[in-house]
């Protein structure tokens, strides 16, 4: 009788197909920012993606600087700091969510990736529509809430279903960076933080939810469309502008200094 | 039992098809309507209002009528292929986008708000089922052996496999980004699946649900704006037709090797793709040009315009 439970359990394990794994991710930064909403939303989305695959992953909010050992990466809303972060990281990935410096994209530190686009990024889209639309004042952005182009319409629906407020840049920048993320270690579910850090590097077809694919430059800078921003905060267009040089690169590309 | 003796009755009727009307269908997702096309003219016959953002659309198993997927109506619109009378809508639950018809004419839909494929029976209204499937699905296909459908997650990056006994999903496989829309072969042996942001077409076993092969290269090989979208094997599976949206183009590709064969430049965002019965046109929709693309395909070249509603999105051809 015994032994015939046991087959049935052993059956029972068989049918269950794949091992199920399970990946700590960590968060440092306030507890209460749009970066954090982004990153939930972008957690739980990579489990539902997750569910189909026997995949979880897991964010630890931390409120010190130190990264668990078991972290894979390392998300971070906190300017100013992320090199320090990046250096004590243990080679881990850190996502850098808010800190628009183009100091710290030419510093192209090995394991910071950079979602938030930096400075000279906002300013080179804002030079190319001021090219068609002399006087206009126009900023930049990685996110406008009334965005629906290609599918930031469902983005934006999800997240003010989740939250009863818009996206904005700050969220979709959590949101991507857990996405990327989730999406590499579904295909990748054996990476260590090396393996993960070198995979994220590699991808070059990420999804944004902003229409072309998303790919990381040497200085840990995402690739990215943007958003152009009129005064009244309304939504003008994307760059790169059409007729501009250079694609997506030509929206700030920082060399290594 | 019941149902047993309702598949045996319906089959043979499916086969009974209405004499073809000649007619290229097209939904325009902005201008809440359907073109219909003559195609033996070239001339637009009709604009048929349809209501909210239809985007997927396609025929009942004998041709008679013309479903539409109306996004913002949560419903299926049914249009009489001859008399081109809006006959009914349907309700098919949350942002239906796209969708499959089976054989027995049941009706499989991407719900794309709801993270849902839904089974619907468009004679009845009843919803026969509802499966849980990634974030945006959308691409919807149907095995040539009616045993299985495909449905297609955009933002989760997956094929979900279902299993259409009893609707349970038995596989779900990861392809390239944003994957859109999948095209079986005749014998059922594979499919083939475009991702639109990756950039990729990829083809896959369905004895094991593997990719086998995979195009990576396209932005490479065709141009660096190539979004591959609507995908069909030619009747004598010897191209892989392929829509590359913001590439502008579609592209003949060995079905085989995924290499790509030819191309040809069409209108902006080129889109759904139909080819005719003869193998010998394929009408593509433009959707931010309001046009229609005719390509003869034994020179791959553009042959003809014609206009249609406010971006049109997919193209169905009663032949």
């Amino acid at each position: 009788m015994r032994s015939y439970l046991y087959a049935i359990a052993a059956a029972s394990v068989l049918i269950a197909a794949a091992p199920a794994a399970e990946f700590e991710l960590a968060y440092i930064g306030s507890a209460d920012s749009a970066s954090l909403r982004g990153l939930k939303l972008g957690i739980e989305e990579s489990n539902h993606q997750g569910a189909f695959l026997d995949v979880t992953l897991t964010l630890t909010e931390l409120t010190g600087k130190a990264v668990p050992d078991g972290a894979l990466a390392v998300f971070v809303d906190r300017p100013g700091s992320i090199a320090d972060i990046a250096a004590g990281a243990g080679g881990r990935a850190v996502f850098n969510l808010s800190d628009d410096s183009d100091a710290l994209r030419s510093a192209c530190l090995a394991n910071a990736l950079h979602i938030i686009p930096s400075a000279k990024m906002r300013a080179d889209a804002v030079a190319q529509w001021q090219v068609g639309n002399p006087g206009s004042k126009a900023s930049a952005a990685a996110w406008h809430s009334k965005a629906v182009k290609f599918a930031a319409r469902d983005l934006n629906r999800r997240y003010l279903d989740r939250y009863g407020s818009p996206m904005d840049a700050l969220a979709w920048a959590g949101w991507f960076a857990a996405r990327a993320v989730g999406d590499t270690l579904m295909r990748e579910p054996a990476s260590d933080a090396a393996a993960l850090l070198g995979a994220l590097k590699q991808a070059d077809g990420l999804d944004g939810q902003k229409g072309d694919p998303h790919s990381f430059r040497a200085s840990g800078q995402l690739r990215q469309p943007l958003v152009l921003v009129g005064a009244a905060g309304e939504l003008l267009g994307e760059a790169p502008v059409r007729g501009a040089q250079g694609g997506l690169d030509g929206l700030g590309s920082s060399p290594c200094q | 039992m019941l149902r047993i003796l309702t598949a045996l009755v319906l089959l043979p009727l499916a086969q009974a098809l209405a004499e073809p009307t000649h007619r290229l269908f097209v939904t325009n997702e902005a201008g809440d309507s359907v073109t219909v096309i003559d195609t033996r003219s070239g001339e637009v016959e009709a604009t048929v209002p349809v209501g909210g953002r239809p985007r997927g659309i396609g025929f009942s198993p004998d041709r008679k009528l013309v479903y539409v997927a109306l996004g913002n109506d949560n419903a299926i619109g049914v249009v009489n292929t001859a008399s081109l009378k809006l006959e009914r809508t349907i309700p098919a639950g949350s942002d239906p986008e796209a969708f499959a018809v089976h054989p027995d004419g049941t009706i499989y839909l991407s719900n794309e708000d709801e993270g849902l494929a839904t089974a619907l029976n468009p004679e009845s209204g009843e919803i026969l089922a509802e499966i849980k499937v990634g974030l945006e699905p959308e691409g919807v296909g149907v095995s040539p052996d009616g045993q299985q459908v495909l449905v297609t997650s955009e933002s989760s990056n997956m094929v979900h496999v279902i299993s259409v006994a009893d609707n349970s999903l038995v596989a779900n496989i990861l392809v390239g980004a944003r994957p859109r829309e999948v095209a079986f072969s005749p014998d059922g042996k594979h499919f083939w699946v475009t991702s639109e942001v990756a950039g990729h077409v990829s083809k896959v076993d369905r004895a094991t649900n593997r990719i086998v092969v995979a195009n990576k290269q396209l932005r490479r090989q065709i141009n660096p704006r190539v979004k591959p979208k609507g995908i069909l094997l030619s009747h004598d599976g010897e191209r892989l037709y392929v829509s590359m949206g913001r590439g502008n183009s579609i592209a003949a590709l060995d079905p085989e090797t995924l290499a790509v064969l030819e191309t040809v430049e069409t209108g902006v965002r080129t889109w759904g793709i139909a080819l005719s019965r003869d193998g010998k046109r394929l009408y593509a929709a433009n959707g931010p040009d309001a046009t229609v693309s005719v390509v003869d395909t034994t020179t791959m070249s553009e042959i003809k315009t014609i206009p249609t509603g406010e971006m049109p999105w997919g193209v169905a051809l009663d032949d």
